[in-house]
């Protein structure tokens, strides 16, 4: 069984492991510990499919990679570790909530369960993933609409090539764009959009659908005014959402937990009406509906209850 | 002559201490005993229910606290009441205590309740887990009210109250948006407090109600909601017909 190290948890996300140049191995060992590690996989009906750079060489550009990262799902990367312990790999449960490592011949094989922005492996990728050849060997690999999410999101300051790999797929992969608007809208439409209008910027053929598409999913909350008469109707709709936007914050914002504020919207006006225990509260209250709904005006007609003696005593029989 | 005063969703913070003392300072005079209808604190935080403590602490008559949702807010409601115990204050989960009042033996049960809804659009256990969660939940503290309830009467008690959060009656949830009477309240808690009987049943949580309702078997029941009462307190007096409003 593979033993467990302690070591600093990486940023959640991130996907980056530090390249180990003192791994001494050539073309040949790498391109055998891959066929030994699909089919260390295959044998056990573990289902797999191989992404980084032998995804990014089958789809996007041609890379030299010094590891080999293979994409499980959570529920096997246990078993995973163990196919390949049992095919002479040493093995390492490195991260336990996204990556799991194996070492043959000096080769680093990652196998990864939770990819960046937090995507697992799921039946349609499986589905859609094709075999290809990398260098000559044949091994599944993680469909290019997968692998261009994957890069838009794993992109930052200090991995800026997963951003070129990003347009590299959209470069010299046939895509499916239906496919990777619906997997964008799920892992991160904003991140994908800017890539493909980057895309097009540089005169890579991005159709408009999929660009508009992934436009509207982002800014679907944000109605532009129309012309006059329809502008109305979908004004007042973005008033009951902005409404209803408040009078949830009112109840689970911690500064306030009031969960009988009456919220309306009254030409504009933010309508605040209700009852507080006491005087500080109404300024809280307002407080959590400005942040909530900036750019408003606000009437709060909120109240601090006024406790009188009980009365009256009531005879019950 | 049993007085009993009753209060509901004083919704304590940290900024509340000092704001119901003042109020009952001679509650002692006026009634035999507190009840408190959930909804002690703002979040459930056991340091907004120390505020609320301190504030009923030396009210001078026993005090029986159920606990309402917002007590649940923090997920630590068990500190809420160990914080109530120990300011002396009995708090009732589905359970029922024995207090002798001038010579009368007044049983209080209590239970937060939940809601479900009234005959006629009620939640059923049906559908989603989350669904069957919801009801179950009510169910199971309805029966835990009604065998606190049967308790008593074995015990043999001459009055016996009922304090919850959550109300049996939609009469007293009048004033409410029709829309959220589920989650203020469910039929299967006055079904529960009827078939064992009871002088007076008390809630809360529903700030918009109404203070009077029925149980469909007669027992009188009062929404004590502080922004429904516009009190601080109430008191309800538990006598004959023979006796005199009291005082």
């Amino acid at each position: 069984m593979a033993q467990r190290h302690d070591r600093p948890a990486q940023a959640p996300g991130s996907n980056f492991v530090e390249p180990r140049f003192d791994d001494q191995f050539d073309e040949a060992t790498f391109l055998t510990v891959l066929a030994e590690t699909a089919e260390a996989l295959q044998q056990k009906g573990i289902p797999h499919l191989f992404m980084g750079g032998v995804s990014s060489a089958a789809y996007g550009r041609p890379r030299w990679t010094r590891d080999i990262d293979v994409f499980v799902r959570p529920e096997d990367a246990g078993l995973a570790l163990d196919a390949l312990a049992a095919s002479g790999f040493r093995t390492e449960q490195t991260y336990p909530d996204w990556l799991y490592k194996a070492w043959k011949d000096g080769v680093d094989v990652d196998v990864v369960f939770s990819s960046t922005g937090g995507i697992l492996l799921d039946d349609e990728m499986l589905e859609r993933a094709a075999v290809e050849s990398y260098l000559g060997t044949d091994v599944p690999v993680l469909p290019p609409e997968d692998l261009l999410v994957i890069k838009a999101l794993a992109h930052d300051e200090h991995m800026p090539r997963h951003w070129h790999d990003g347009l590299a797929v959209i470069a010299r992969s046939r895509l499916d764009w239906d496919y990777l608007v619906r997997r964008a809208r799920r892992h991160g439409a904003r991140r994908v959009l800017s890539l493909l209008l980057y895309a097009q910027s540089n005169d890579l053929v991005v159709p408009n659908g999929p660009v508009r598409a992934l436009f509207e999913e982002v800014f679907a909350d944000w109605p532009e005014p129309g012309p006059r008469g329809e502008s109305e109707r979908v004004m007042s709709d973005a008033d009951a959402y902005v409404a209803e936007r408040v009078r949830t914050a009112l109840a689970e914002d911690p500064r306030v937990g009031e969960l009988g504020i009456a919220v309306s919207v009254e030409d504009g006006r933010l309508v605040l009406t209700g009852e507080v225990a006491i005087p500080e509260r109404r300024a809280a209250v307002e407080a959590v509906a400005r942040e909530e709904a900036p750019g408003r005006e606000i009437d709060n007609r909120v109240s601090a209850l006024a406790l009188g003696g009980p009365g009256e005593p009531e005879t019950l029989g | 002559m049993i007085r009993i005063a009753a209060l509901g969703d004083p919704h304590a913070g940290l900024d509340s201490a000092g704001q119901l003392r003042p109020a009952l300072y001679d509650l002692a005079d006026r009634a035999d005993l507190l009840l408190l209808a959930g909804d002690l604190t703002r979040h459930g935080d056991p340091e907004e229910a120390a505020v609320l403590a301190g504030e009923v602490a030396d009210v001078g008559v026993p005090t029986f606290a159920v606990l309402g949702n917002h007590d649940h807010h923090s997920d630590q409601p068990h500190l809420v009441r160990k914080v109530m115990e120990e300011a002396g204050v009995v708090v009732l989960e589905g359970e029922s205590t024995v207090v002798e009042v001038g010579g009368a033996r007044v049983g209080v049960a209590g239970a937060k309740g939940f809601g479900g809804g009234f005959q006629g659009a009620c939640a059923t256990e049906f559908g989603e887990p989350e669904v069957k969660a919801f009801v179950r939940h009510t169910r199971e503290i309805a029966d835990r009210l009604g065998a606190a309830l049967a308790a008593l009467d074995a015990q043999g008690t001459d009055r016996r109250v009922v304090v919850l959060h959550f109300s049996p009656v939609p009469e007293t949830l009048v004033g409410e948006r029709l829309e959220i009477y589920p989650f203020l309240g469910s039929y299967l808690l006055a079904e529960a407090i009827d078939r064992v009987g009871a002088d007076l049943v008390v809630h809360g949580h529903a700030h918009a109600g109404s203070e009077r309702g029925t149980t469909p078997g007669g027992v009188p029941v009062r929404n004590v909601s502080q922004p429904v009462i516009g009190a601080a307190y109430r008191i309800y007096c538990l006598g004959g017909a023979e006796q005199p409003a009291c005082d």
